[in-house]
């Protein structure tokens, strides 16, 4: 089957992420990675700590590894016996560096909130989750331009339980991603949430992704074009609801257009699931779910205007 | 010579012709370039290094999915069936993919330089104390993607799985090569995973170029894409056959 | 008998898909200047034979000679001189019919005034010399179907392959592309058909030959095919119910030679001298049957079929 090989490498993909997202989450995130440049092997150079990771370099790295990140900041002695950081972060954060070399022991305060287990695991697989309802729904596609959507609404069977049958189809390609998620847990891995949990936010996730899918399909003629403007638009927006990486902007306006996308209220509501306090903010994933069924409803509507005509 | 040529033009006008690949190459690599250097700006004190690591990122991330538009041109269902005429005629086979991969190559080239061309300036994005390095360093990748394309075409017979096979794979390694955030921070394992992936050493080349001035990977990048792009069009030439097309 | 000039010979052709053998070592010969109709069902393996002779795809054995040499050797020059009319229409929806004919016609050398010229005969015959600028996907079926031929006799090959060119169009474009393969063939072109349309073949065909289950079965002119059954003639009467009449009945009849019953319909075959229908009918009266409607006809490739196959054309 030539469709067997994408699938089967979607179902792969989505199943590494959730590795990843846990791995992820273990690990001790330090504060930053400097590179400290020191000739002289005699000197007396501070530690790498919790908070800080330091890498002892006779010589100074090239200015791109700044700009990827692969240090936060380079530090070298002055003839003071004072530390020269050079970093293309805010003040604040050369500030934090300073203050970290010269107290190695001392815990500095997260401004932001750290996202738990649950959160990062959903935020990493939500894109993916949503790019499967694509590739699954290549069959209805399939039917849409080869015209078989013509003899399926002309025969007795039921347009809307087709429908749901190409819903049902699309969701259980979760069943993997879920089983995934029940091996972690039942090896001792901390997945944050409890499956029950799980299985509701994929299920509003995955019938998110379908209808969209099932919209873009709908009103364009060609699959190809859909998958693409589906997978364009899936990738930018789960990036800018926070899937992988929370971004921070004291940007009123921004925050308000990010904040009528699915993705953030879900991920929102995540995250406060995960604080205990779920059933107080249970209106974002409500929203979350009308936005997916009126997606879904503008389909049925288009479709039955162009298959399902009442004499 | 003259058939080569009527075949690439073809080739080109149908590119060119279609609005989403247009897009795609386009103003969604764009607002990918603005949308993420403007999130990420946070990890910078001025929002111009945010947009420099980005554009640079974003520009190869788009590079490899020019094998995506090659695929199109070659295999998608619209295209194939008046392109099963120049199988019957008497052009051999060799232009048949050939022209589809230069017609790509050319394709995506001139639009990622036309992006950068808008991009660079407004967002104050250096490629370079001479930016021709940068621009000829992308030649030979935009050509390999292309060729990428075209070979798994030549294997799997089919547009579809072609497309979606490249798209999760270039995504996959673009995610671990740091193309959406740095991988670097977090944990040796993942450091070191990263490094595996060819985009990692493609984001190594480029932000050399861009941030260093330094062509330490000049040389070693273009051989590597000049050797790699002659043994994908030899993986065609073996395994085209116009039977593929029926 | 003039022996005329073999342009394409195939010998002993056969290919299989997996375990599937579509051809079974197939042997014609196509004549210049005529028009050589491969008639057979689906699945008969027209197509196949058809994509191995445009050199598409390959096959497992035999040989092919155009114009005396073997194609595997010339195969540039045996392309050029061929025009192929693929059963699905390939064209390019995007462009105008000028610039689709301006393309294909080009991939065969033409350039220039050459070209030009080659176009405006190519759109003259298609009958669509008013419809140049305007882009396929806005024409009809027959329109796209005429515009397919066009762009395979632009460049004036000496062969023209057509794998069934009227498929799905209205009678008054298949008349009209039928009228345009007279005038090639009038011109001196030499053109292999596919089909599974009777009438088709009775229009245009020089010679025929039909094929069945990866064989040839019958080679020959309309008339040489229908030797065999001129002195027969066939009867198709439809009942209101079935199943009463036994088959031996029927053989009692003076003239009747076969008989076949299927549901409500019996077909017989009678001898073409003998006046047998009103006891026919007499017999079917007698056993308490209503007819509703009885045909008559002559010889005709359908019953050429029936006779060498034991089932119709389109079963």
């Amino acid at each position: 089957m030539p469709r067997l090989a994408p699938m089967v490498l979607m179902t792969g993909i989505t199943l590494l992420t959730i590795i990843l997202a846990v791995y992820v989450t273990g690990l001790q995130q330090v504060k930053g990675h400097v590179a400290m440049i020191a000739q002289n092997n005699a000197m007396t150079l501070p530690k790498s700590s919790k908070q800080l990771e330091i890498t002892v370099l006779s010589q100074k790295p090239p200015h791109s590894d700044l700009v990827k990140q692969k240090y936060d900041a380079y530090v070298s002695v002055n003839s003071n016996g004072g530390y020269d950081i050079e970093t293309l972060h805010s003040s604040d954060f050369k500030n934090m560096i300073a203050f970290l070399l010269k107290n190695p022991g001392t815990h500095v305060a997260d401004s932001k909130t750290e996202r738990g287990t649950g959160v990062n695991i959903i935020g990493f697989m939500m894109m993916f989750l949503l790019m499967i309802a694509f590739s699954n729904l290549f069959a209805f596609a399939d039917d849409k331009e080869q015209g078989q959507l013509h003899r399926i609404a002309a025969s007795p069977a039921s347009f809307s339980w087709y429908l749901a049958a190409h819903c049902a189809y699309c969701l259980s390609f979760l069943v993997p991603a879920f089983l995934m998620l029940a091996v972690l847990k039942w090896c001792g891995w901390n997945i944050g949430f409890s499956l029950l949990q799980y299985a509701g936010l994929m299920v509003v996730l995955g019938f998110l992704g379908f209808s969209f899918a099932l919209l873009l399909n709908t009103f364009i003629k060609k699959p190809d074009n859909a998958n693409m403007l589906g997978n364009s638009v899936t990738v930018l927006t789960s990036i800018l609801a926070g899937g992988f990486y929370s971004f921070s902007k004291n940007n009123s306006i921004l925050d308000q257009i990010i904040k009528l996308l699915p993705q953030k209220e879900l991920m929102d509501f995540a995250q406060h699931l995960q604080d205990g306090n779920g059933g107080q903010h249970v209106w974002s994933i409500l929203y979350v779910i009308t936005f997916a069924l009126v997606l879904f409803f503008l389909s049925c509507t288009a479709l039955r205007r162009m298959y399902v005509k009442k004499i | 010579m003259r058939r080569f040529f009527a075949i690439f033009k073809m080739d080109m006008i149908n590119l060119f012709k279609s609005p989403i690949l247009v897009g795609y190459n386009t103003v969604f690599a764009a607002l990918l370039i603005l949308i993420m250097g403007f999130l990420c700006s946070g990890n910078y004190a001025d929002i111009k290094d945010a947009y420099e690591y980005y554009a640079v990122s974003f520009v190869i991330y788009g590079m490899l999915n020019g094998a995506m538009t090659a695929s199109n041109c070659f295999m998608e269902r619209d295209i194939k069936r008046p392109n099963l005429r120049i199988i019957y005629s008497p052009v051999g086979a060799f232009p048949i993919y050939f022209s589809k991969i230069l017609s790509s190559f050319i394709f995506d080239y001139s639009l990622h330089l036309l992006l950068m061309l808008i991009l660079c300036p407004t967002l104050h994005v250096s490629l370079g104390s001479n930016p021709i390095y940068f621009i000829l360093l992308m030649a030979p990748i935009e050509f390999a993607s292309a060729a990428l394309g075209i070979f798994f075409c030549c294997i799997f017979k089919c547009e579809e799985t072609t497309s979606m096979l490249l798209s999760n794979v270039i995504s996959i390694l673009c995610f671990l090569g740091g193309t959406f955030f740095s991988l670097d921070g977090m944990g040796s394992a993942i450091a070191f995973a990263s490094r595996l992936s060819p985009v990692k050493w493609l984001n190594d080349a480029f932000f050399a170029l861009a941030c260093d001035n330094s062509l330490i990977y000049f040389w070693p990048v273009i051989i590597g894409g000049i050797i790699i792009s002659a043994l994908l069009v030899l993986g065609c030439r073996l395994f085209f056959r116009t039977e593929d097309y029926l | 008998m003039i022996q005329m000039e073999n342009l394409l010979t195939v010998k002993n052709l056969t290919k299989s898909f997996k375990e599937n053998k579509v051809l079974k070592g197939i042997s014609f010969e196509v004549h210049c200047g005529e028009v050589l109709c491969i008639l057979g069902p689906n699945g008969a393996g027209k197509s196949t034979t058809i994509n191995i002779l445009t050199a598409a795809l390959g096959s497992d054995g035999g040989e092919i000679c155009f114009k005396g040499n073997k194609i595997g050797r010339k195969l540039r020059v045996y392309k050029q001189s061929l025009g192929i009319v693929p059963q699905d229409i390939a064209l390019y929806e995007e462009l105008s019919a000028e610039r689709n004919l301006i393309f294909f016609a080009s991939l065969y050398g033409l350039h220039g005034a050459a070209l030009t010229k080659a176009v405006d005969e190519a759109l003259d015959f298609a009958g669509l010399g008013d419809r140049r600028h305007d882009k396929v996907k806005t024409f009809s079926g027959g329109m796209k179907r005429r515009l397919n031929i066009a762009c395979a006799i632009a460049h004036h090959p000496e062969l023209v392959i057509m794998d069934e060119p009227t498929v799905g169009i209205d009678p008054q474009s298949r008349n009209h592309i039928l009228d345009s393969i007279k005038k090639l063939r009038d011109g001196g072109m030499t053109v292999i058909y596919t089909t599974h349309y009777m009438e088709e073949v009775e229009t245009i065909s020089s010679r025929i030959i039909i094929m069945d289950h990866g064989t040839i079965i019958a080679e020959g002119t309309k008339e040489t095919l229908k030797e065999g059954i001129e002195n027969e003639k066939r009867y198709t009467i439809e009942v209101e119910e079935n199943g009463k009449i036994p088959a031996e009945d029927f053989y009692a009849v003076e003239g009747v030679k076969s008989v076949k019953t299927d549901g409500e319909t019996i077909e017989i075959t009678s001898l073409k001298g003998v006046e047998n229908l009103d006891h026919i009918i007499a017999l079917i009266s007698d056993h308490g049957e209503k007819i509703r409607n009885i045909t008559s006809e002559a010889a005709s490739l359908e019953m050429v079929f029936l006779k060498l196959t034991g089932r119709k054309l389109r079963d």
